[in-house]
Order: structure tokens, then sequence, then C-alpha cells
């Protein structure tokens, strides 16, 4: 009778232990934040930038796509196809502390190792238009779509210089938008975490726009490259995006 | 009690017995339960015709289009029963052959006040989720229609008396069943107004302008001009040695908006606490959307004046050379507007031209559209 107790106690706590990954299912968090260098990044705050200027940001946003996970097994699951990442309102110390938050929810429990996305919109994604979207899709943007390109733009970053040290940022307009397919950029990152039912995984990630603005160890020169507008000429662009790939780092 | 059964069975024939189903006429203070019963509730689908360049709608589950909803919102729209005095409908400051505007900088209501902010454009308003008003302060067209009935500076009326008003009118109880298949009018609210209403602003599509033909139907006997040519070409940025008009940041095609907000420079103002209108600020409590607004659309823009938010520039000409000359700069002014445009006169007709290929007032030929009440 104790030997029939000890077996039946021992499957049920294989039984617990089972589910917690392969029958249990849970939420992921993936938690964006911006930083320019050592500093949290704020809307229209000034920074130190290019030559002893200053720079205030007014819009940082970007599309991520075809998110994945890779257990410890190496079984792959996919998050999304398609998000966007917007820092344009972050003015708040409530904003800046929680990050900008996407949320999949019910995926296997379990430990995972790696995580896969990409920065912009993949050529499969971005042969379709802002029209063929109702505009609270992440794709349905008119303002993200820019139709001589024939693209999305991936990445915006738009921002004003104040040269003359006036206190005016309005010397000169930086438009940095980054988009077709060439410059679409995907990343591996090392992650450590675990999904279960009770206990939501998060992947802290970190950006620091500031190097996405670096042309080697100086900043992109804003007076001789303002803008990412030529879509005949992607140096600019392919460059921002190179960075933003480098600049992106996981916290946890 | 049953001489009360009596005289309400005498009142009913009364009411119904002489009448044919397509014109029932019940007296005021007359029977309110299942009155509505014996005209018929056959609703009709109603299939809008979007055009293959718009982007899906999004229709409310709750709200589907029938031809019997849209008819009761266009009744209500050009109805001026909405306002206290029964002198201002929405049409009032919505005129269809003026692009759904009033041609006005400020729009009075009924006691004669003026508002702050000019009356916006209806046309396409169907495809626009990220917030209606000039400041987005409300998601949807239901929604929206609720509120100039009792602001005091439009229709100043009370939703409560509207709903009387409508229970006793001599049509609205039957459109009404007809709409929603209510079984009386005491089943009437300000709730399924507002349904109708939006059915009938949604289906407002200007989508047949010489742009669409030119660019999406690539109809051969429709083309551009080189002024209209060359003005599309610094709309869009396309290059061809053109300067960029930094139009469609804010006004891109299809439906020449875009789901954002934007400090365009009109409003002067030392820091951002100091607009004159916050705009979407006001509505968001966060400062750097202070002086910010909706981008209405520009289909049929130059039906439309005068502009801007608070109706300040007159004419279309205004409007380039302000965008060209005349922006004040603030920390959250779009970048895109941070130097000055430098448009050559040339160059500002052109956009101009251009501007004037987006006008479309074909949807004035659905009768479902038209001002009923002068058909």
């Amino acid at each position: 009778m104790k030997k029939m107790l000890f077996y039946v106690l021992l499957l049920s706590v294989v039984s617990f232990f089972s589910g917690c990954d392969k029958d249990t299912q849970g939420d992921i968090d993936l938690v964006f934040k911006a930083r320019f260098d050592a500093e949290p990044f704020v809307a229209l705050q000034s920074y130190d930038y290019y030559d002893g200027t200053t720079v205030l940001f007014q819009r940082f946003n970007f599309y991520i796509a075809n998110a994945k996970l890779t257990s410890e097994d190496g079984d792959v699951v996919d998050l999304f196809e398609i998000d966007f990442v917007d820092f344009d309102a972050f003015d708040t110390d409530e904003e800046i502390e929680t990050g900008y938050v996407i949320t999949t929810e019910n995926i296997p429990g379990g430990k995972y190792t790696q995580l896969e996305i990409g920065l912009g919109v993949p050529p499969e994604l971005n042969l379709t238009k802002e029209s063929d979207y109702v505009d609270t899709h992440p794709l349905g943007k008119a303002s993200h779509y820019w139709s001589a390109w024939g693209s999305y733009i991936f990445t915006m970053i738009n921002a004003k210089v104040d040269m003359d040290g006036d206190g005016m940022h309005d010397d000169a307009g930086l438009l940095y938008h980054a988009g077709s397919d060439p410059v679409y950029r995907t990343v591996t990152l090392p992650i450590d975490v675990t999904v279960a039912e009770e206990s939501p995984g998060v992947i802290n990630l970190d950006v620091n726009l500031s190097e996405m603005l670096k042309d080697g160890a100086e900043y992109i020169d804003p007076v001789a490259f303002p803008d990412t507008h030529d879509i005949s000429n992607l140096e600019t662009a392919n460059k921002i995006m190179d960075n933003f790939k480098n600049s992106l780092s996981v916290q946890n | 009690m049953k001489r009360w059964f009596l005289f309400l069975g005498i009142l009913t024939v009364i009411a119904f017995g002489c009448q044919d189903d397509e014109d029932v006429i019940i007296e005021p203070g007359g029977p309110m339960v299942g009155d509505l019963e014996d005209i018929p509730y056959e609703p009709q689908p109603y299939e809008v015709q979007i055009p293959d360049s718009f982007p899906p709608m999004i229709i409310p589950e709750d709200n589907p289009f029938t031809y019997d909803g849209i008819r009761l919102g266009q009744h209500l729209f050009y109805d001026p029963i909405l306002s206290r005095d029964s002198s201002l409908a929405c049409a009032g400051c919505h005129f269809p052959e003026a692009g759904f505007t009033d041609n006005r900088a400020v729009s009075p209501g009924i006691d004669g006040i003026v508002g702050t902010r000019s009356s916006m454009s209806l046309v396409n308003i169907g495809f626009e989720n990220a917030g209606l008003f000039w400041d987005g302060r409300v998601a949807t067209l239901e929604e929206q229609a609720l509120l100039p009935i009792e602001d005091p500076i439009e229709m100043h009326h009370l939703w409560v008396d509207v709903i009387e008003d409508l229970k006793v009118h001599p049509t609205y109880p039957e459109m009404f069943r007809k709409a929603f298949g209510i079984d009386d009018r005491s089943q009437i609210t300000k709730e399924l107004a507002v349904k109708a209403i939006a059915q009938f602003e949604r289906i407002i599509i200007s989508g047949n302008s010489k742009f669409d033909k030119v660019r999406y139907d690539n109809d051969p006997f429709v083309d551009y001009s080189s002024d209209e040519l060359a003005g599309f070409q610094m709309f869009f940025d396309e290059g061809f040695g053109l300067p960029d008009a930094q139009c469609f940041h804010c006004h891109n095609a299809p439906l020449f908006t875009v789901e954002d907000f934007f400090n365009n420079g009109l409003q002067n103002a030392p820091d951002l606490n100091s607009f004159p209108d916050p705009g979407r600020g006001a509505v968001t409590g966060s400062v750097i959307d202070n002086g910010k607004f909706r981008p209405t659309t520009l289909r049929n823009i130059t039906l439309t004046a005068p502009y801007m938010h608070n109706g300040s520039l007159q004419t279309i000409e205004d409007v380039i050379d302000f965008y060209s000359d005349d922006v004040h700069y603030a920390d959250n002014l779009d970048v895109n507007l941070n130097a000055p445009l430098g448009l050559t006169e040339e160059e500002r007709d052109q956009v101009i031209a251009f501007l004037e290929t987006l006008v479309d007032t074909s949807y004035l030929d659905n009768p479902l559209i038209r001002n009923p009440f002068k058909e």
C-alpha cells in the first residue's frame, strides 16, 4: 500500500512539472526602452549632439516583424508577424519607466534562450500598402507609407538641431526615414526567459537612439546628410539600420 | 376598466385602421406599447461602394448598413428638429456641395454664438478611426453625433427633448421602426438616432476625382496637364528636380489625411503651454500635444474655404503662402515644416493645380446623400 501511494505521488509530481512546460501556456512581454546614451529617451527633450550642438526628437518609432522565440529544446515559437513601436509621445516618468510593451498571449510554457526579430517591414509585407489595411492596423498607417518608394517607412526619426546655441532648435531638421527592402534587417539576441501560466515572461529590450545616428565614432553630419528621402541613395538609411541592429540589446 | 380597453381599441383603430403601411400617422399622446408592430420591418442591407484604392472601412457589428437606417440618418442629418429652436440641422454646418463644410471660418450656433473651430469636412469620414473632431476627442461617428446636439454653442438642445419630439413626429417613429425594428415609439433612443446618422455619414465617399482617374484607374482619356503633374510631384516629393512641398506627410493618398496629429505652425506661441487653442493637448493632457490638430482631408479642398482649424486662412493661395513663408516655430512644430518651403510663384500655382484635381462631388448623385427635404 505504501509503495502504491509512493507511485501515485510520484506520478502526480511528474505530471505537475511536465504540465508547467509543454502543456501550459503563458504570456510574454517584449518591453522596449529607448535611451540617448546614458539618459532615457524623452520626446522633445534636448540632448548633446553633433559638434557641440543639441538635438530634440519629435518622432522615434519603428516597425518590428516576424518575432520568434527559440526554446532550450530548439522549438521555435512565432510571436507576431508585424507590430509598431512608438516613442513619439514618451514624455512622462511613468511612460519611460514602463517602456513600450508588446504582449503575445498563450505561448507554450518553458524556458527560452533566443529571440529573433526583424527591424522594419519584411519584403513580403512591404509588397502591401497602407490602403490594404484599416488605419488601426500597424500597416494601415498612412503616415508611414511612402508611395514614391513603394515602401513603408521602417524607422522614423524626426529631430531638430540647435546649431547656433540660441536654445531654438530651428537650425536644421533631421528626417531619417529608412525604408525599402534593402534596408530591412534581422537580429538574433540571446535571452534567458521562462514562461509559465501564472508568470508571464518579460524580455527587456534596450535601444540606444544615439548609436543609431552614428557614423563611426561621430554622429552623421546633420547638415550634409539631414534626411533619407532619396530612394536612389540608401547610404544613410543603410547606416541607420545597421546601427539600429547593433544598438539593440537585451537587458534581462 | 372595460371602458378603458374599449377606448384603447377605438383609438388603435383610428390610429392604424385608416392608414396604409407607407403612411402611418400616430397622434401625439396616443398609445405606445407595440404601436409600430404593424409596420413591416424588413431591413435591406446596403452595400457601400468603396473605391478599390481606399482602405477597408470598419463597420460596427451593431450598426450595419441598411437602406432604412441610412435613410433615417439622412433625414435626421438634414432636419433642424435636432436643435432646440428647430432652426439648425447638422447640414447647417456641413453643406454637401461644399465638401460637407460650411464655407465659414467658424460656425454660429442657434443662439448666434460662434465656436472657435471651423466645420470639418465629412467626406470619407467613415475611414477615419484615429479620433474625430479637430482634436480627436471621440473615437466613433456614433459618439461624435451625440455631442453637437447638446453643445450650447451649436444646437443647444437636450437629447431627452429631441427624443420626445421624435416620438410624436408624424413620420420618424415609422422610420425608426423600419431602420431598427423597434416595436413602439417609446423605444426611440438617442443611441439609435446617432447610429442612423453614423450610417449616413459613412456613405459620404469621394474617390472619383481626376487624381483617382489618373493615378488609380489609368483612364486613357484623362491625363494631367504639365502644371498638375508638377504639383503632384512636389506634393508627394517624387523628385524630378522639384522641391518637396512637404504635403503628403500629413495628407497622404488615398484619403489625403493620415492617422496622426500635427502642429503645423499656424499658432504663434512663445512656449508649448501658450497656444491659444491647445487642440490635441487638451485631450491627452500632454504638453507635447499642445497646438496639434488632425489634418483634414484634402479631397474637395478647393471647395471648403476658409481653411485651418480656426478658419483663419481665406483662400487656398493663402494656405500655400503660409506653408511657404509664415510657419511659426515651436518645439513640436512638425519637422517637415522647420524650414521655409521656398516655392516659387509658379510652383505654388502648380501645387494648387494639383489640389484642384482632388475635387469629386459625384457622391451627390446618390439620392441617399442629398437633402431629402429638397427632393
